[in-house]
């Protein structure tokens, strides 16, 4: 519960630190080594990350 | 690399997940009605977004045409940015010399610190100088540092049944031998008896070998040491 609660803080922590470049999305791409996981900027903390906004019909 | 490339649908139209992953490992993730991420972004379909490391936006365009020729390079640039330190590696704060300057933890620079100022570089950390055995030295945070050695015959410890023996060269202390150990390993037996009585026919004095301390070598000390080997 504790755990939780500090994992929170940090996602919250870092999300701010990121300001308005951030989300966090479930990733639902079944081959993604973080599949399931709920990912955006932060996330990927330290790296240069490429954002595509689009989707298929 | 440290690239991540990242997918921003919409849960209206994932059922088309398939075409959008295509087999590749990218994430990608589904803004859900009334798809705030989007409006956070000002995203519009098929809308790139280039952040660098610490979240900064420094490109935002429109690829419905094709992506820009110039894209590689400008990722490359940021990856160059990118530095080789850990801010967030946890060190122990202590005044440490590192390739001939001075940080202000342990960990040196490997934590994003910049360098404090040069180290008094005397010698390099670990080296070891034992050129007086009773006064060695060893090199920290760039500086000689004398270890003290406390040794028994001189803090006034008395060596029962025995003499102390001056040290070989490179050691400090005197060691204290049993009288009887005529060849110095530490223990009584009949090796030292054959020294003993070697001595004895060569008329040598050693002063371990007179058991008896009566300033000769004789076979009343060799019948001493036959006793306290037997005990």
């Amino acid at each position: 519960m504790m755990k939780n609660k500090i994992s929170i803080f940090l996602i919250t922590l870092l999300a701010l630190s990121f300001g308005q470049y951030d989300y966090n999305l479930e990733d639902l791409n079944s081959s993604s080594p973080d599949y399931q996981e709920n990912v955006g900027t932060s996330y990927f903390s330290g790296k240069v990350t490429l954002h595509y906004f689009g989707h298929y019909n | 690399m440290p690239i991540q490339l990242l997918g921003v649908g919409k849960d209206s139209h994932m059922s088309a997940l398939g075409n959008w992953v295509n087999n590749n490992d990218a994430p990608v993730c589904a803004d859900s009605f009334p798809y705030a991420t989007w409006s956070d972004w000002d995203a519009s379909q098929r809308d790139l977004f280039i952040l660098d490391h610490e979240g900064n936006l420094v490109y935002h365009e429109n690829i419905s045409s094709g992506i820009p020729s110039n894209i590689e390079s400008l990722v490359l640039g940021l990856v160059d940015q990118i530095p080789d330190c850990d801010s967030s590696l946890m060190c122990g704060e202590a005044i440490t010399c590192c390739d001939g300057l001075l940080y202000p933890t342990t960990c040196c620079a490997e934590n994003c610190d910049t360098a404090i100022g040069e180290c008094n570089a005397e010698c390099e950390d670990g080296e070891f100088d034992n050129s007086d055995p009773c006064n060695p030295m060893e090199c920290y945070n760039g500086e000689w540092v004398q270890i003290v050695i406390d040794c028994a015959e001189q803090m006034g410890v008395p060596c029962e049944g025995g003499l102390y023996m001056p040290p070989p060269e490179g050691v400090c202390c005197s060691t204290c031998v049993q009288f009887g150990d005529s060849n110095g390993d530490g223990g009584l037996n009949v090796l030292d008896v054959v020294s003993i009585v070697s001595f004895v026919l060569n008329g040598t004095y050693d002063s371990i070998s007179d058991i008896n301390q009566d300033g000769t070598v004789n076979i009343l000390d060799v019948v001493s040491l036959v006793s306290l080997i037997l005990g």
